[in-house]
């Protein structure tokens, strides 16, 4: 029973997430708008459940955020998939404590990694289109930056009060097979 | 190692394709309907929410540039006055005219209302998002290429792609919102409109010779297929000539708020 309810919980969650991106956030004034907490949401899954929860998440956040979405089917579940894959490479062999800098980094690399392949993904669906190459574009980097600039600020806001209100934080990330 | 960590989860990525492979097929279709349908009241109360901030948001901003724009207005104000006065009388005469060649067959629109439910926010864009998103869709006839207009029936921007119960909508900032349209001077000058830089809108294929003054009223033009000529988009705001250029340089400014796009009407062939 307590699965169940802690699966509902989950879908729940991954709803609220989605809805708050796309329409909310989306349609703030444009900096506020950057913000990625479809993203953000990821990577705190990555420090706090275990892979396969995460995996699981990602995939239910890719299929939602697929089917609100107007680009082609299964961008965003290939992103998120490669994004969780990704970071969880660096947990495991780079970052092997829950240090804020492990966080920040973690955060930059993901960000990074999300945009340049759903826009790589993008522009290879809209290739025959004129819209031009995402790198080229000056909007691009400044969406990015702003974006990177709220993910970081945000993530570090997140652990800076958990560091406050709690001194249970252990280095999980240690690689323990 | 890499290998390592995706072995274990091997079943869930297969599962992932296999779900976007019965999406391809339609057998999905159903579950996505609903999801979307039970979704859109959400959507449109929290889109609501966003564009109001960001509406008060953008105001308080621009606020310092108000009174420089009241200026402006007043200065606009006295001019529309005498051209209203004129207009009037042409009315009048139009009227008249109609009556005795008992022509009454006034173009009716046939339109449908849609309310905004969420706006595509790429990290390319610049201001706006460009491209919106509405709660109708092919079940209430709408189809690619239709014009969408606000509440005073100024040209929004053009509907791109449509499914069951919701369409995409391209703002006329977008680079690729392209119509038809048609200048109010002398010849009435026909060329193509063009989203510049996600903030403004340019005319494209005017040649040189045409006589293009700042002010023109840019109006749709009529030559494309189910959009009726007339529906305003935005007054020419900016010529740069340059000789050599075999077409005319022409930014106009949209007449519409696209931080204020709740509802929309989406005009029926």
């Amino acid at each position: 029973m307590k699965k169940y309810f802690i699966a509902l919980l989950y879908i729940g969650l991954l709803f609220l997430v989605v809805f708050l991106q796309l329409s909310l956030i989306n349609s703030w004034p444009y900096a506020f708008s950057r913000i990625n907490i479809i993203l953000l949401a990821l990577i705190l899954f990555l420090f706090f459940l275990d892979f396969k929860t995460v995996i699981l998440l990602a995939l239910g956040l890719g299929l939602l955020t697929d089917i609100f979405s107007w680009q082609l089917f299964g961008f965003y579940t290939l992103t998120l998939f490669l994004v969780v894959f990704l970071a969880d490479f660096l947990l495991a062999n780079w970052f092997t404590n829950r240090s804020t800098y492990s966080f920040l980094a973690l955060t930059f690399f993901a960000t990074l990694s999300y945009n340049f392949i759903l826009y790589g993904l993008f522009y290879l669906s809209n290739f025959l289109s004129d819209r031009g190459f995402f790198l080229w574009q000056a909007n691009f980097w400044a969406g990015l930056g702003w974006e990177l600039v709220w993910n970081l600020g945000i993530i570090f806001l997140f652990f800076w009060v958990m560091n406050l209100t709690t001194t249970r934080l252990k280095p999980v990330f240690l690689d323990k097979r | 190692m890499f290998k390592n960590r995706i072995k274990p989860h091997i079943k869930i990525i297969v599962v992932a394709g296999l779900l976007i492979f019965l999406h391809f097929i339609g057998v999905l279709s159903p579950l996505e309907r609903l999801t979307v349908k039970v979704s859109q009241p959400i959507f449109n109360k929290l889109y609501s929410l966003g564009s109001d901030w960001r509406k008060d948001y953008n105001q308080k901003n621009s606020q310092v540039d108000l009174n420089a724009k009241v200026n402006d207005l007043e200065n606009e104000l006295g001019t529309l006055v005498v051209a209203n006065a004129r207009l009037k009388d042409l009315e009048n005469e139009n009227q008249k005219l109609r009556e005795y060649l008992n022509f009454f067959s006034q173009q009716q629109m046939n339109y449908i209302l849609a309310k905004v439910t969420s706006q595509e926010n790429f990290l390319d864009s610049v201001k706006y998002g460009q491209n919106i998103i509405i709660n109708q869709g092919s079940v209430n006839n709408l189809i690619p290429g239709l014009v969408v207009i606000n509440g005073q029936g100024v040209v929004v921007g053009k509907v791109l792609e449509v499914k069951e119960n919701s369409a995409r909508v391209c703002l006329l900032i977008n680079n690729s919102c392209k119509l038809v349209v048609s200048i109010l001077n002398q010849n009435r000058t026909i060329g193509v409109t063009e989203g510049n830089l996600g903030l403004t809108v340019k005319i494209n294929f005017v040649g040189q010779t045409e006589k293009i003054n700042q002010g023109d009223i840019v109006v749709t033009s009529g030559l494309e297929k189910d959009i009726p000529a007339g529906l305003v988009l935005g007054r020419v705001s900016q010529i740069n000539n340059n000789e050599n250029d075999v077409w005319q340089n022409i930014n106009v400014e949209p007449l519409v708020n696209f931080d204020n796009l709740g509802i929309v009407s989406v005009v029926l062939p």
